[in-house]
């Protein structure tokens, strides 16, 4: 049973915590951070998305894995870890598009994504947006030059709610980036990532939600885009004040598209 | 090798029971804060209404979410469409119908608000049950793609019913955050 004691500040937030229904999508580097502090607070129901396999080469960064588990769906690797801590934990080694993936999203109350390209990416917040869960999205890319040094560090959390900015005004996600996203993303280079830096970007997004679902601090919401350096040791956050959504208007929310319905009579 | 890993894999699915496993279908309305807000303000006393009534304007999240409906707008109930009556507040039903002939155009539907005095967790009058009854419940007939229902609200708390399975079910009133307290709407 989890000690409150050090977690009184939530108030009654802590209740809420503890009856709510979590999705994380991706259980990757980001996603297993996300997951096991989730799971340490004791969130209610957490539900761990994620199609693929452990591979030798996640094991620097997904925590809770080690080279025995190589072969296991990430996913349930994440939830056979952490079950212990509390909550209901549900394992699903599938992508978010499918339907009982899309069915855990649409019954969320927050939802949060660490995955690869802007195709996920674009889906899962299109299923939040037409459901009205609030999603946070993290990435972080790490470029190198031809000879193997870092030129640039970048990572971003977006915290995409009813009415606010979405992945697209933040800049994540654009036409050219679903172009050229890729279904096949392991033909493409090798992606570098590093634990210390998934873990600092899942520990804010984490934090964001925590602020979010127990409502401890309504006056002070987490920042609509925190964008990260790695080469400047800087995170900063862009509000977004005064810019409504202009790609996921509130009215279209939700299942829209129909035959002519029946006419009500007198 | 891969025969191992199935043989594996189903031995944890076994033994934590974790795959497939759908979530809990009970029905929730996700109403964003500033939504919420507005029906609250439209649905207050004034000086020259005792009981003003709102319109929250409703969808299910999805063709396999009819669990989950969302609150995609409100309406204040137009002055043409209050009508004398002996007792609490009286409307014209042509006037809801024409409202919910418009936005079933886009697979939308309705939940009637009203807002009840003092704090906690309110309830429904037995007037107000058999206007749910008589008058939500009835539109939704035929019309299985789009939501109807009822939400009462008090100055700190509400309680709502939507059509689900032929009938006028209970459900979960969850306050959506929003980016509507970051924006300046006024604009």
């Amino acid at each position: 049973m989890i000690d409150r004691s050090r977690i009184a500040f939530l108030g009654a937030g802590y209740e809420r915590l503890r009856v709510a229904i979590v999705t994380v999508v991706g259980a990757g580097g980001g996603g297993s951070h996300v997951l096991q502090q989730l799971a340490h607070l004791a969130v209610g129901t957490l539900v761990s998305v994620d199609p693929d396999d452990l591979e030798n080469s996640n094991v620097n960064r997904v925590v809770c894995a080690n080279y025995t588990d190589i072969g296991m769906p990430k996913a349930t690797l994440l939830v056979r870890s952490l079950s212990h801590l509390g909550g209901r934990m549900v394992a699903l080694r599938r992508r978010a598009e499918t339907p009982i993936a899309r069915a855990w999203i649409e019954r969320s109350d927050l939802v949060f994504g660490a995955v690869d390209g802007a195709r996920a990416r674009n889906n899962i917040e299109q299923i939040c947006r037409a459901a009205l869960v609030p999603y946070i999205d993290i990435g972080l890319t790490i470029l190198t030059s031809t000879d193997g040094a870092v030129t640039a560090i970048g990572g971003q959390i977006v915290t995409s709610l009813p009415n606010g900015t979405c992945l697209r005004c933040a800049g994540v996600i654009t036409d050219d980036s679903l172009a050229e996203d890729r279904e096949e993303y392991a033909d493409s280079d090798i992606e570098q990532q590093v634990i210390s830096m998934n873990g600092l970007l899942a520990s804010q997004a984490v934090t964001g939600g925590i602020a979010l679902l127990a409502d401890y601090a309504p006056k002070f919401p987490p920042p609509a885009v925190v964008r990260y350096d790695g080469l400047l040791h800087e995170m900063r956050s862009d509000d977004w004040l005064n810019q409504a959504c202009p790609h996921f208007p509130l009215t279209d929310a939700g299942w829209t598209v129909v035959l002519p319905p029946r006419k009500h009579t007198a | 090798m891969k025969l191992v890993r199935r043989l594996i894999r189903g031995a944890l699915d076994l033994l934590f029971g974790r795959e497939n496993i759908s979530p809990p279908r009970i029905p929730r309305i996700n109403i964003p804060r500033f939504v919420l807000q507005r029906l609250m303000r439209l649905t207050r006393p004034t000086t020259g209404r005792v009981e003003p009534l709102a319109l929250a304007v409703v969808r299910y999240a999805s063709e396999d979410a009819q669990d989950v409906v969302v609150v995609v707008d409100c309406i204040a109930f137009a002055d043409e469409a209050y009508v004398d009556g002996l007792a609490g507040t009286n409307f014209d039903t042509r006037w809801l119908m024409s409202i919910a002939n418009s936005r079933a155009a886009s697979n939308s539907g309705l939940l009637l608000v009203h807002c009840h005095d003092g704090t906690g967790k309110p309830a429904f009058s037995a007037i107000d049950r058999k206007t749910n009854n008589e008058v939500m419940a009835t539109l939704a007939v035929g019309m299985t793609t789009i939501p109807y229902g009822a939400l009462v609200l008090s100055s700190d708390d509400y309680y709502a019913i939507v059509t689900m399975d032929g009938g006028l079910t209970p459900a979960r009133v969850m306050i959506v955050p929003d980016a509507g307290g970051r924006l300046d709407l006024s604009a």
